[in-house]
């Protein structure tokens, strides 16, 4: 045995080590695409990477539960992902990303042109939401989690967030409303500024 | 071209799910890099450089900042919240403020006052459900809140502000800012009947001051209400931002303006005045703030 050799775990990190296993192998996918949904995909892994290895550190804090072990992870990859972020231009809300590549390929070559415009106008409407709203919906709709999941990532109450939520709905709904016209936003800019500073 | 159907929730959801644009499923390339990074943490000690670079540290939780994020002060009882009455429900959670407040108000939809009423109610039930809260009195008892309907709602850029009130003339009074948690008012007594040509008000002011940089520090924000007469219009302020013209809807009018005032260094009201239009053109004021009947205070 080298003096490198941590040897044979004790029956405590034995346990760690299983816990660890299982929160791993229960939850890398979900961070993984948590992490998709927020930076370019070349970053996604580093952040999951980043989460993980909090997640080793902290173990005794995981929590049991499968469903909030998941939310804890989020919350813990959300403050990475704050904390890289430019400290004079660090935000209260991530931005999210979007299948643009729906457009011109799986829809974009399909048959169906109703689908297409449909995705149009909702990406367009999308990102006419504030980093805000975008979160809001994204916890819900794509990182299924339930409000007082989702509250506790942003670390705001229950309450708070279902007032986000249906604020959230409700102007994307404006936004997909008509008339409403395709200008050009700060949120448009703000993501692209975000996905460019987390992309190392 | 069919419409894309986003009424309810459900749908909308649906809709927003097929822009996600995480892959359903990791890669072969991506499983192998998972297991062995799995591998390298559990190699490892806590401390160990695992990813061959320093390792992220992610920002402190939200929570701890939240409980010191609205900082409340009763200010605008004037002489008082022992005798003028105000009750005031402190409430968590925000975000940042993202636009500039403006003297003169934007309509606010009914769907938006109405769900903005609806957690101002939310917010008073859970002040008085607390653990050690005072029994709910006045504008917080249960019978004066079921009886509570939104009168007004108004919009002044970030600022939000709503007042219920019922028959018997309490008042619910909620503001917030930037989409955040209201925080709550009322009354201990019902507010003053008003002279025809004149109004009853009271007022709050509470600290916006954000653990998020959403205020300055010591920064304030001061609201107004009250009932305005049958002959009364228009009800315009004059406050340390200024003037202020004041939403008037349904026998009630309300205001809010930010302001710079260290938290209870000084009465916020002390220099505000009030001028009121009234149906036939004439102006009455300014007078002030002070002078207005207030609330109907037993033997007061």
């Amino acid at each position: 045995m080298s003096l490198s050799d941590p040897g044979p775990p004790d029956a405590a990190s034995a346990a760690a080590r299983l816990r660890f296993e299982t929160v791993y192998d229960a939850t890398y996918a979900a961070v993984l695409r948590f992490a998709q949904r927020r930076v370019h995909p070349s970053h996604a892994e580093d952040v999951a990477a980043d989460v993980f290895v909090v997640a080793w550190r902290r173990i005794a804090d995981v929590p049991r539960e499968p469903d909030e072990a998941r939310a804890w992870l989020f919350g813990v990859a959300r403050r990475l992902l704050l904390a890289s972020q430019r400290a004079d231009q660090r935000r209260h809300a991530l931005t999210l990303r979007i299948a643009d590549d729906q457009v011109t390929g799986r829809l974009g070559s399909g048959v169906d042109a109703d689908l297409v415009l449909h995705h149009v106008d909702l990406a367009r409407a999308w990102r006419l939401l504030s980093p805000v709203h975008q979160e809001s919906l994204a916890l819900v709709v794509w990182d299924d989690l339930t409000s007082p999941q989702a509250a506790e990532v942003l670390g705001i109450s229950a309450v708070a967030f279902r007032l986000r939520l249906s604020r959230a709905r409700r102007a994307l709904r404006r936004h997909l409303e008509p008339g409403t016209s395709p200008t050009t936003t700060t949120t448009t800019t703000t993501t692209d500024r975000a996905q460019q500073r987390s992309t190392r | 071209m069919t419409t894309l159907d986003t009424r309810g929730s459900a749908q909308l959801d649906a809709a927003v799910r097929r822009l996600d644009p995480a892959s359903p499923t990791l890669t072969d390339a991506q499983q192998r890099r998972a297991l062995d990074l799995r591998e390298r943490i559990l190699a490892s000690g806590p401390d160990a450089n695992v990813l061959g670079r320093p390792p992220q540290q992610p920002l402190p939780p939200a929570g701890g900042s939240r409980r010191r994020r609205r900082r409340l002060v009763v200010a605008g009882g004037l002489v008082g919240a022992a005798t003028a009455g105000v009750l005031v429900a402190p409430l968590l959670g925000d975000e940042p403020r993202e636009a500039a407040w403006s003297a003169t108000p934007t309509a606010m939809s009914a769907d938006d006052a109405r769900e903005l009423g609806e957690s101002c109610l939310d917010t008073a039930q859970r002040a008085i459900e607390r653990p050690g809260s005072p029994p709910a009195q006045g504008s917080f008892a249960p019978e004066q809140r079921r009886a509570m309907r939104v009168v007004l709602g108004e919009r002044r850029g970030p600022y939000e502000a709503v007042v219920l009130g019922n028959a018997a003339g309490y008042d619910l009074d909620c503001l917030s800012v930037g989409s955040g948690v209201p925080v709550v008012s009322g009354g201990r007594y019902p507010m003053a009947n008003p002279a025809v040509d004149g109004i009853s008000l009271s007022g709050s002011a509470q600290s916006v001051e954000g653990a998020d940089g959403a205020g300055a520090p010591g920064e304030m924000a001061s609201t107004a209400f009250g009932r305005v007469g049958s002959q009364v219009t228009g009800v315009r302020l004059s406050t340390p931002a200024g003037p202020v013209t004041a939403s008037v809807a349904n026998g009630w009018f309300a205001a809010v303006w930010p302001g710079t005032d260290t938290i209870a260094k000084r009465d916020p009201f002390a220099d505000v005045s009030v001028t009121l239009t009234l149906a036939d053109g004439r102006t009455t004021g300014p007078t002030a703030y002070a002078s207005f009947p207030q609330r109907e205070v037993p033997g007061g």
